[in-house]
């Protein structure tokens, strides 16, 4: 990377920084991981210079996102959809070991 | 998994412990290629070019391909004593080490990828725990850290675009003041668990927080020490690396035609920084608009 390119993602690294700092204390504050998320993007794309790779490290860099995207989903699949039915109140009770 | 028999256990930790070895393998392997140099003796199947011809591109047919022997006039001595012999090229040794790095980095990816999915299933159990633990969270810490992480990646990356045209001098200068920025995030994380630990945060019997969600916030300084933890590992390596790229930029080991060592741990650092990026709003922030 040119120095001056290295100064504006840099700066851009430190907005976006900033911005992530404003949103937390906003109503929207949950989508603060997303702009983390966003930065650690452009880190790959431009400072481990993923942008302008060619050949195997842009396909294990996919195959990163990709099993990830695997673990979160499929771990997190069963917590975020399953709805707790509570118990009819005169179902009895089991009995005591 | 108590009544799980021994043998079981014992061969599940064997497992464990393979495939740990394994990675640690995979990963010293890349750095290790991407420094190693021709032993005295070993005879050259492919001394690199200081830039490839169209036969020297890499399984390249015609002039002998993937084992090509290049003639002797195309040896360039200042990249040619980085070159393995298995190699058919400066080249080809520089993206089997980039790949490696890279690989390896994707089972980083998954290292990681754990623990987010443990604080995404208890924080969706926990909410309410979690946020109040957020909240004794030292935030002004944390987001210095991040700002000394990000201008350290900064840096190393100035020092590899220096490196590229042959300036060693000034890459010593970038890794020197990346190691001091590492070692000024270490130790402002440590007086932060410091704090942390004065403050009873640690999960435990004497831990501050009481009530109904207690449970939630000791999960979540449990994923706290343990996050924070490891991504310190991986800075203590990191520096180590750094460090490592100084001594060797100081003897003038690297050129514009050679310097994959540097892109490699370059890689591994701007990596170690990018985890910090996704934990930062995850431990810091993202509670703090929750009233």
């Amino acid at each position: 990377m040119r120095p001056r390119a290295t100064l504006l993602v840099w700066l851009g690294l430190l907005l976006l920084l900033g911005l992530e700092f404003g949103v937390a204390y906003s109503p929207v504050g949950g989508v603060v991981p997303f702009i983390g998320c966003g930065m650690a993007v452009l880190v790959a794309l431009t400072f481990m210079r993923l942008g302008g790779e060619r050949g195997l490290p842009p396909i294990f860099a996919m195959a990163g996102v990709f099993w990830l995207m695997i673990i979160l989903g499929l771990g997190s699949l069963d917590s975020f959809t399953r709805h707790d039915i509570p118990a009819r109140p005169d179902t009895p009770a089991a009995p005591a070991r | 998994m108590s009544g799980e028999p021994a043998g079981r256990r014992l061969s599940r930790a064997g497992s464990l412990l393979t495939r740990t070895v394994l990675l640690s393998l995979l990963g010293a392997g890349a750095l290790l290629t991407a420094f190693a140099r021709r032993r005295p003796g070993t005879p050259s199947l492919a001394p690199a070019a200081p830039s490839p011809g169209p036969d020297q591109r890499h399984g390249a047919t015609g002039a002998g391909g993937f084992f090509a022997v290049w003639p002797a006039n195309s040896e360039d001595g200042a990249i040619a004593e980085h070159i393995e012999y298995q190699y058919a090229g400066a080249r080809h040794q520089t993206e089997a080490a980039l790949s490696g790095m890279w690989l390896f980095l994707t089972t980083e990816v998954l290292f990681f990828g754990a623990l987010f999915l443990l604080y995404m299933v208890y924080r969706h159990f926990h909410a309410v725990g979690f946020a109040a633990a957020s909240r004794h969270s030292q935030l002004a810490i944390g987001t210095i850290n991040t700002v000394l992480l990000v201008t350290s990646s900064a840096v190393f990356a100035y020092g590899l675009g220096r490196v590229r045209e042959g300036d060693n001098r000034m890459l010593v200068r970038a890794c020197l003041l990346t190691a001091a920025l590492g070692c000024a995030f270490l130790l402002l994380k440590a007086y932060e668990w410091k704090l942390d630990l004065d403050d009873n945060l640690f999960p435990g019997p004497r831990f501050a927080m009481t009530g109904d969600d207690a449970g939630g916030a000791q999960l979540f300084w449990s994923f706290y020490f343990v996050a924070t933890g490891l991504h310190g590992l991986h800075m203590i390596a990191g520096v180590g690396l750094v460090g490592w790229i100084a001594r060797a930029a100081r003897r003038r080991d690297f050129s514009a035609s050679y310097h994959t060592p540097v892109e490699v741990v370059g890689l591994y650092w701007s990596f170690v920084d990018m985890v910090w990026l996704c934990l930062y709003p995850m431990i810091y922030l993202v509670h703090r608009g929750v009233s």
